[in-house]
């Protein structure tokens, strides 16, 4: 691990299908955009390094598939998420609508019950929309949400969108642990009965 | 003073020839001075009232008289602890004053209860003490006169405002000489501890005398006199308490019966008795000798009629108590290291694999035995396979009882039930806890209360505590490992779970794989039962709402070919297919792929490990693909003819792009895939062109029922002990804190339990999500759970008694004042309510009739004061006081004798 790696962050991006996800994802990650991006199957996966304030934070983000047969699949990821970004398209009344299931989902099976929500608006590029700035901003206030519009296509408030969660993240007190990964993995087998089963350090040490 | 001190550096002194208690007298008076004890520039606040009971603070010095070492003690009441608001505007200047005259002589210093034995003597709060160093005594006389002497000379150089002491005999009797001076007037404090009692200390009218006759003149009023008697409430004294009830739960007579409601229970409290005694102590403060007699014929003093009691508790320390002890036995086995095998011999090896004939043999045995399960068997069926072996540790009607209490379907219907499961699980708390408690509640990472992984926990730590330790343990996880198998093999779902349907990441590893193991049970009977009952086209032609249009349809079954019949349709939808216009059916899809936590990082560590770019994405898509994959199967197969438009329209409505268009007969809707669904190349048309027509119960399995239960059991029985123990504290933990909870009484106000189980529940929480655990976190949290534990039953011991005798509505707060402050003073005597009480326990107590309905006093004490010209009649008038101590075998004397220095 880059020992100037502050600390690995768990983010997680849901919404409805075809908002733009994983567009926003690859956007930020690789600065790139697909007109014909793929829909999700099940979930894909992204890293990112950042810097922060001058910190350097990995960024370990889940991109979920909005489709409802695949939803099953997904609550098991919000597990020890530290940052959460729902979705909704600005010109998809329907994909606003179905925020509240979204938020609910989020509410149940987010492990980290100070975890940083983030609502973003996408596809402001496009004329025809149908959900008003205020509209979202009235969304993310009742749910106590960080709150942005952005593009995916045209890079409007994409790489700003996850800075600002970063930060709120680093903000808050007891939500995250700086890496010590390899040490802990160390002291913990020592001390602890060999064989613990079904407990892998690995991965979630992250904890 | 500059001047002065240049001086002084030049003044040569010499100490060469200086005796010894020269050098004494010149180191006491040093280190006085650096208590900054001397008054000689400073006036005397003088404080009129000091709680003895309050902060004594102290330091120390060493100093050596004629070679033998001492130890110099400065003791004091810390001023800031001066409690009462009304005693801090009293502070008064007095520069004719004295904090010593005016503490000997304020009678409100009286029988405090909480300080040292000179304070308690002479009503002290601020004093020196000389004691012999190690194991030395001070016992012959000329020393002692010569160590007082020269006390007296360094404490009038320096003008001392606190009296200077010396312990004199054997340190355990508490004997002191003292000596004080402050403006001529100087007084000496003698004191006597007789093992003999003399007449004349028995009684009031006695030590009057005595009194008067060392004063040696008469006092200028009547003697003042505060008396003290007290009485005793214990086990010990009276073969007393054995009245009051105290029983812990005695498990050594339970023996292996054990009732089946201590199972349920994790055990608490006090395995001795918490409370040692109650002291009651009657007062009279402010008498005067002319007021009241007490001789040994006739007495005045009616303790039941004394203005004031006071009630103290005396607590016995360190106390073991039940549910530590079991917490700490729970904690070692989770540290041991033996195998099932090693702690119970061949018989109970693990069961390798289906195809051992061993297995074959305990199986077989198993599903003879249990034939009736469920259905008839009212009281369970001792397992075949352990018939076959020699008694295991648990005697078989105890492990009956154990399985009954965790699997308790076995005993038939619910009414036959001894211990049926809620009919709904509770995540936070239990009603038997304060509900203020439900908000800390909700974070527990463990298992539901009273769920079938709680009853394991608490039968585990039962029978590591009561029955076997840990082969007992052993024992009662093969017979568990069994049953889970039995239930299993024939589909019998596992009691004690939420019926969720897919394992519930919240709760704790084990918990989820026991919901895992009933997802496989029922997976595997649903799998086995006959197809669910179609959709078929019959129903739509019923259908009210559609009458039209399926009166419109053509007959159904010629539509499709034989071979290609619509199979695994679940519910029809309003929209047609695009080719045929038929109507489009939701298929009957295969269960979700249920997982346990383990599962879930191990499969998104994989998902980490194929990396971050494209390939990396495009392999995780088709891994994830199989759900996919089969829902087109199943959709092709309920809908034959059907294009991916039409699969889109179901599985992934937002991709289908609905527009306006103009065409010849004006606007239309059209539709079309959205641009990623139709771009070259997509896996979603890859895929769709390799799916067949397959229903959802013929198709691959997505989840394999046997390969999972198997896994989960094969793990379940290598388990050891300690790793059994280990899934199970979490659970432990949080039971115990419920447990106290219960105790914890909603309208008590013991402020440190209340706060020490907040610790403890927030440290719970925070360790239970921690994975793989550390067991020294746990280990932490005991002393904090035995702080609990410990006042709990401190708290329901003395309630328990006190309310024997007496309810009222203060009773409580009675009692958590005596336990918190340890004296509770009772106005009223014994007209108060809680006087009233302790008077009725006393009466009980009396074993010879004693007209006041009161056992003899454990101990009587007198405070004797007075003012008088000492030593002769032209003498500056002074204080003299007695203080008088008599219990069963001994009198103490403690007299303060004030003489003035100048005029006789
Ligand atoms: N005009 C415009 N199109 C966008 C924007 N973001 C995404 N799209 C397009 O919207 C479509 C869906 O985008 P995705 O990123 O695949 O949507 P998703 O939310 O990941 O969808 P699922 O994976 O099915 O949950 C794609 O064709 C994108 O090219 C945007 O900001 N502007
Ligand atoms: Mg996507």
């Amino acid at each position: 691990m880059d020992p100037s790696v502050l600390t690995t962050l768990k983010i997680l991006i849901t919404g409805e299908s075809g908002v733009g996800k994983s567009s926003l994802l690859l956007r930020f990650t690789d600065d790139t955009f697909d007109n014909e991006q793929a829909a999700t199957i099940g979930v894909d996966f992204k890293v990112k390094l950042i810097n922060v304030d001058g910190n350097n934070v990995k960024l370990a983000i889940w991109d979920t598939a909005g489709q409802e047969r695949f939803r099953t699949l997904t609550p098991s990821y919000y597990r020890n998420a530290q940052g959460a970004i729902l979705v909704y398209d600005v010109c998809s009344r329907q994909s606003f609508s179905r925020l509240d299931a979204w938020f609910d989902e989020l509410e149940t099976y987010a492990t980290n019950t100070n975890i940083v929500k983030m609502l973003i608006g996408n596809k402001i590029d496009k004329d025809r929309r149908e959900v008003s700035r205020e509209e979202g901003l009235k969304f993310a206030k009742k749910h106590s949400m960080l709150f942005i519009e952005a593009s995916a296509k045209t890079k409007d408030g994409v790489q700003m969108a996850f800075e600002e969660l970063v930060q709120k993240i680093i903000q808050t007190p007891g939500l995250w642990e700086a890496d010590v990964t390899s040490q802990r993995g160390l002291s913990l087998s020592d001390r602890t009965q060999a064989g613990q089963p079904w407990s892998c350090s690995g991965y979630c040490s992250m904890v | 003073m500059a001047d002065q001190e240049d001086e002084e550096v030049f003044e040569i002194v010499d100490f060469t020839s200086a005796s010894e208690w020269e050098v004494f007298i010149s180191r006491l008076e040093e280190i006085l001075l650096s208590w900054q004890l001397s008054l000689k520039d400073k006036e005397e606040v003088v404080t009129s009232f000091v709680d003895l009971n309050g902060d004594w603070k102290s330091s120390s010095e060493d100093i050596s008289f004629a070679g033998h070492p001492f130890i110099l003690t400065h003791h004091w009441v810390e001023q800031s602890t001066v409690t009462n608001e009304v005693n801090k505007v009293e502070l008064v200047t007095d520069k004719k004053g004295c904090q010593v005259f005016a503490s000997l002589m304020d009678n409100r210093h009286d029988f405090p209860f909480n300080c040292l034995p000179l304070a308690k003597y002479y009503g002290l709060s601020d004093f020196v003490v000389i004691t012999p160093a190690g194991n030395e005594m001070l016992t012959s006389e000329d020393r002692i006169n010569l160590l007082l002497s020269s006390i007296t000379i360094a404490v009038g150089n320096i003008q001392s405002r606190a009296p200077v002491f010396v312990q004199i005999h054997s340190k355990s009797q508490q004997l002191y000489q003292g000596t004080f001076e402050c403006k001529n007037l100087r007084t000496d404090f003698q004191m006597v501890h007789l093992k003999r009692i003399p007449p004349t200390c028995k009684c009031l009218s006695g030590l009057i005398e005595l009194f008067k006759d060392k004063i040696g003149s008469t006092p200028l009023e009547p003697v003042d006199l505060s008396i003290c008697w007290t009485y005793s409430l214990s086990d010990v004294r009276n073969g007393g308490w054995e009245k009051w009830p105290q029983p812990p739960p005695d498990f050594e007579s339970m023996g292996g019966v054990v009732g089946n409601a201590a199972l349920g229970q994790l055990g608490f409290g006090a395995i001795r008795d918490p409370i040692k005694e109650i002291r009651v102590s009657a007062v009279w403060t402010g008498l005067n000798e002319d007021v009241v007699v007490d001789s040994e014929v006739y007495s005045d003093l009616d303790p039941v009629q004394a203005p004031l009691w006071i009630a103290r508790l005396v607590l016995n320390e360190q106390v073991p108590s039940l549910l530590i002890k079991s917490l700490c036995s729970f904690l070692d086995l989770c540290r041991s290291s033996e195998s099932i095998e090693q702690l119970l011999g061949k018989n109970y090896t693990v069961l390798q694999s289906p195809d051992s004939p061993e297995y074959e043999r305990a199986l077989g045995a198993l599903t003879k035995e249990r034939k009736g399960y469920g259905l008839l068997s009212s009281n369970r069926l001792p397992f075949g396979s352990k018939k076959a072996q020699t008694g295991g540790p648990i005697p078989e009607a105890m492990m009956v009882n154990l399985l009954n209490y965790l699997f308790p379907d076995a005993e038939g219907d619910l009414e036959s039930q001894t211990h049926p499961y809620p009919e709904q699980f509770q995540t936070d708390c239990s009603a038997s806890i304060d509900s203020t408690w439900k908000e800390f509640f909700s974070a527990f990472k463990t298992s539901p209360v009273d769920s079938l992984v709680w009853r394991l926990a608490t039968a585990a730590v039962y029978t590591m505590t009561h029955l076997n330790g840990i082969e007992g343990v052993a024992h009662l996880w093969h017979e568990i490992v069994l049953e889970l198998r039995f239930r299993w093999e024939h589909g019998y779902t596992i009691p004690g779970l939420e019926t969720g349907g897919v394992p519930d990441l919240n709760y704790c590893r084990l918990y989820q794989k026991l919901q895992m193991l009933n997802c496989c049970i029922n997976h595997k009977k649903a799998g086995n039962s006959a197809p669910p009952v179609e959709a078929t086209d019959e129903d739509e032609f019923y259908d009210a709402e559609e009458t039209l249009e399926s009166m419109e349809a053509t007959p159904q079954k010629e539509r499709h070919s034989v071979w290609n019949q619509p199979q695994g349709r679940k519910e029809r939808t309003k929209m047609k297919l695009l080719r045929s216009g038929e109507t489009l059916y939701e298929p009957v899809t295969q269960a979700l792929l249920p997982m346990t936590e383990d599962m879930v990082e191990e499969q998104s560590e994989m998902m980490e490990q194929l990396g971050d770019n494209a390939e990396g994405s495009e392999l995780r898509a088709r891994i994830l693909s199989a759900s996919l994959l089969s829902d087109m199967e199943a959709f092709k197969a309920a809908n034959p003819g059907a294009e991916m438009e039409d699969f889109v329209r179901w599985h992934s409505p937002r991709d289908w792009i609905e527009e306006e268009v103009m065409t010849s007969d004006g606007c239309k809707m059209e539709g079309r895939l959205s641009g990623r669904m139709q771009a070259p190349g997509n896996l979603w048309q890859e895929m769709w062109r390799a799916a067949k027509p397959i229903v959802a119960w013929r198709q691959k399995r997505l989840f394999d029922d046997t390969k999972e239960a198997e896994k989960i059991l094969h793990t379940f029985s290598a388990l050891r002990p300690a790793q059994i123990a280990t899934l199970l504290l979490p659970t432990v933990m949080h039971a115990s804190i419920h447990r106290l909870l219960e105790e914890l009484r909603p309208n008590i106000q013991l402020p440190d339990a209340v706060s020490n189980c907040r610790a403890a529940i927030a440290k719970i929480v925070q360790i239970a999500r921690h994975s793989p655990l550390d067991l020294q976190q746990y280990e932490d949290l005991l002393p904090v759970l035995q702080k609990i534990e410990v006042r709990l039953s401190q708290f329901n011991s003395l309630r328990r008694r006190i309310i024997d005798y007496g309810d009222w509505e203060g009773i409580d707060e009675f009692v958590t004042r005596l336990l918190i402050d340890g004296n509770v003073s009772l106005t009223g005597g014994s007209h108060s309510p809680a006087g009233k009480a302790l008077l009725k326990a006393m009466g009980s107590l009396n074993k010879k009739d004693t007209s006041s309905g009161l056992p003899s006093p454990v101990k009587k004490e007198f405070v004797l004061r007075a003012m008088a010209h000492r030593p002769g009649n032209g003498s500056t008038c002074s204080c003299q006081k007695l203080f008088c101590s008599v219990d069963e075998d001994s009198v103490r004397l403690a007299g303060a004798w004030t003489q003035d220095t100048l005029f006789y």
